[in-house]
């Protein structure tokens, strides 16, 4: 069945879940986790940025997974180009959440709005990655050559991002820039703090499973919409004609 | 702005976006599925 | 007919086209000029700003009138069916791509030169230490060309073309500006060996997108 993913059951579910683990994962993120000894309460948006980063990521290799799926003969099927459509949304929207959810960060923390660093610049072409494809998504054609381009476009860009982080880390590690910068994104936290990311990735994790579900039976449904249009119209030519 | 508000201004974002979202995709999917029923 | 002939015969075409009409030399390049000119008027000269940023306005310029030169590449296969012509000539995609993708380089090329020495006179720099210059130059190029062209067929014979193919474009090519411009400044004002890094960068750049040219080209004609 190419109109769901997941049983209705299975989604709803999913559905509870998710929401239930997100507000766990406020409670923790904004109550139970102590400051931290130098952002204080800035670190609490590191519990939303780095899960979002990391969706924003996940949506992007089920993109490109389903584009190689459907572009692969043997495994050619309408439900592999859908996910990778569904997922390029829900995709650009995480990495948008992302990218303002590090200004919020980086602004009280650092002082800026804005750091020339590896993985904000990689996750910004990312967007712009994210955009183009939902661009060709939109274009008049038939099914299976919108299907094609998109799958290609998303394949090309799956390639390109590894190449873009590390032409970008390499610039700024020449640059001797960003260093204090990458030890405070990376540095270590235990306990409490470590448990609440982690969840925040499990609960994000769990919300694009069910947003993937649901995004895609909408897809499904517009698209067969779309076409039963079209049979329309042709029928309705070919009727005026005889 | 003090860092409070910063928090806060990102969470509620957050819950904003992804509630506006899935709301969306429940009021199209609901309108979606009328115009299927009624063909 | 091998690959090679097939190649010289689809740029030679292209090229053909291009000496009858122009459109590099009359409107592509004075574009690339006229942008040279903008960011004068946008950067005071007198503040020693234009000097410095120089190779990253050149790179800035070449991919911006590289949006034209791909354009127009397609724009010439859309009237009287010549994409058709191009499906129906027994001509495989690999040799299409390398043909199209040979024309694009060569008029960016030619637009290089012009914009360098331009940048010369009026910038006020200097090109020191040529070799790593040239080669991160033709890598950078052939990156940029490859790439174009690639979108370009993806994008042919959609209305949206003219739009959609900068938007695709321009996020994927960034590595070649970055590198590029990182390879013009240490061989003209830092430390030349500076540069190999990058143009080893760029190189990568090129050969795989020109792969994945050859490979995607003939499909995405077939949808055209």
């Amino acid at each position: 069945m190419s109109d769901r993913l997941l049983k209705p059951q299975v989604s709803k579910a999913l559905g509870w879940l998710s929401l239930a683990a997100l507000i766990v994962l406020a409670l923790f993120g904004l109550w139970g986790a102590p400051p931290d000894e130098v952002q204080s309460d800035a670190q609490r948006l590191m519990y939303l940025h780095v899960p979002a980063a990391w969706i924003a990521y996940l949506a992007f290799g089920v993109t490109a997974l389903g584009s190689a799926l459907w572009l692969w003969p043997r495994t050619r099927a309408t439900v592999w180009d859908r996910v990778a459509g569904a997922s390029a949304e829900l995709g650009v929207i995480f990495t948008a959440l992302t990218l303002v959810l590090g200004s919020l960060w980086g602004r009280p923390v650092w002082g800026v709005w804005w750091a020339w660093d590896a993985r904000l610049v990689t996750t910004a072409v990312l967007f712009f990655l994210y955009l183009g494809y939902l661009a060709l998504r939109r274009i008049p054609a038939s099914p299976d050559a919108r299907a094609k381009r998109c799958a290609i476009a998303a394949l090309i860009a799956f390639v390109d991002v590894p190449i873009v982080h590390f032409s970008v880390n390499w610039w700024r590690t020449l640059h001797q820039q960003g260093t204090v910068f990458n030890e405070r994104l990376d540095a270590k936290i235990h306990g409490v703090m470590a448990f609440t990311l982690w969840f925040g990735v499990l609960a994000f994790t769990l919300l694009y499973a069910y947003l993937l579900d649901r995004r895609y039976r909408l897809l499904a449904l517009d698209e067969d919409r779309e076409e039963r249009e079209v049979e329309q119209a042709i029928a309705e030519r070919v009727g005026a004609v005889s | 702005m003090n860092f409070a508000e910063y928090v806060i201004s990102g969470w509620v974002l957050t819950a904003v976006v992804i509630g506006a979202y899935w709301l969306w995709i429940v009021q199209r999917t609901k309108r979606a599925e009328r115009t299927r029923d009624l063909e | 007919m091998n690959l090679w002939r097939e190649v010289r015969l689809v740029a030679a075409k292209d090229l053909r086209i291009e000496a009858r009409s122009r459109v590099t030399v009359q409107q592509i390049i004075p574009f690339g000029l006229i942008v040279l000119l903008l960011f004068a008027f946008a950067l005071d000269p007198d503040r020693g700003i234009l000097r410095r940023v120089a190779p990253g306005l050149f790179w800035v310029t070449v991919l911006l009138a590289a949006l034209l030169a791909v354009s127009r590449s397609f724009a010439i296969e859309a009237d009287n069916g010549a994409r058709d012509g191009l499906r129906l000539s027994g001509l495989d995609g690999p040799a299409l791509f390398l043909g199209k993708a040979a024309a694009v380089a060569i008029e960016l090329l030619a637009l290089e030169v012009v914009l360098a020495a331009t940048v010369v006179v009026v910038y006020g720099i200097e090109l020191n230490t040529l070799v790593p210059l040239i080669l991160a130059t033709l890598a950078a190029t052939v990156g940029v060309a490859a790439t174009g062209t690639l979108y370009g067929v993806l994008a042919a014979g959609l209305r949206v073309r003219e739009t959609l193919v900068p938007v695709l474009l321009l996020p994927v090519v960034a590595p070649v500006l970055l590198g590029a411009t990182r390879a013009w400044e240490a061989a003209i004002d830092g430390i030349p060996s500076d540069a190999w890094p990058w143009v080893a960068l760029l190189t990568v750049f090129a050969i795989l997108f020109t792969a994945i040219g050859m490979l995607a080209f003939g499909p995405l004609l077939e949808e055209a």
